[in-house]
């Protein structure tokens, strides 16, 4: 049966900090990068391999609202850039479990914008985390 | 070292907890991060008050 998710309840947390009720939007990107074995006597091309394992080149982008208050967006963020910190996104706030899995990455943040604000609109802020290993757990 | 949880965001947490590095799991920066945003403050050991000794009064 097709099913959909509807995704209103996701948990994020960056650096340990519960930061669900600033989010409106997470992607995970959950890439190995594709390398190219090909060789004589192919009639197509080829990628990977059971014996070619290639570098995960993973990526997470969260949009948050922006809050300057105490504890909020701001204060946690703006500390995190140019360094790893881990990332952990449920599809639900319940237990971890094979039909809500947990995914965990470390990943690297390039920038911030601590200011990105227009006239009667809420400020956000959209963060791109880089590199590091994801990791699924199911219980 | 114990810190206290300061802000209602700590995953796992509530305001007030007593926490130590460990129990946050896997955190990959440094507690330092989490006390300048407000999540925690680090919990100083309280020394015992000195006591004085008084010759009774006869």
């Amino acid at each position: 049966m097709a099913t959909t998710v509807y995704l209103s309840n996701p948990t994020v947390t960056i650096n340990s900090v519960d930061l669900q009720d600033q989010c409106t939007s997470a992607t995970i990107n959950y890439v190995y990068e594709q390398l190219e074995t090909t060789a004589f006597g192919d009639t197509a091309r080829k990628f990977g391999g059971s014996a070619v394992t290639s570098l995960q080149n993973n990526s997470v982008e969260i949009e948050l609202y922006q809050s300057y208050a105490a504890s909020e967006t701001e204060a946690t963020i703006f500390g995190l850039v140019g360094i790893n910190t881990t990332i952990v996104i449920k599809p639900t706030s319940a237990a971890v479990s094979a039909t809500n899995p947990s995914y965990t990455i470390s990943g690297y943040l390039e920038s911030h914008t601590p200011i990105n604000a227009s006239l009667g609109e809420l400020s956000t802020i959209t963060l791109s985390f880089a590199g590091g290993v994801l990791t699924k757990a199911t219980s | 070292m114990d810190y206290e949880v300061t802000s209602n965001r700590l995953n796992g947490h509530t305001r007030g907890d007593i926490i130590k590095q460990a129990d946050l799991g896997d955190l990959t920066t440094d507690l330092l991060f989490l006390v300048e945003a407000g999540h925690l403050s680090p919990l100083k050991v309280k020394k015992s008050a000195k006591t004085i000794d008084i010759d009774p009064q006869e």
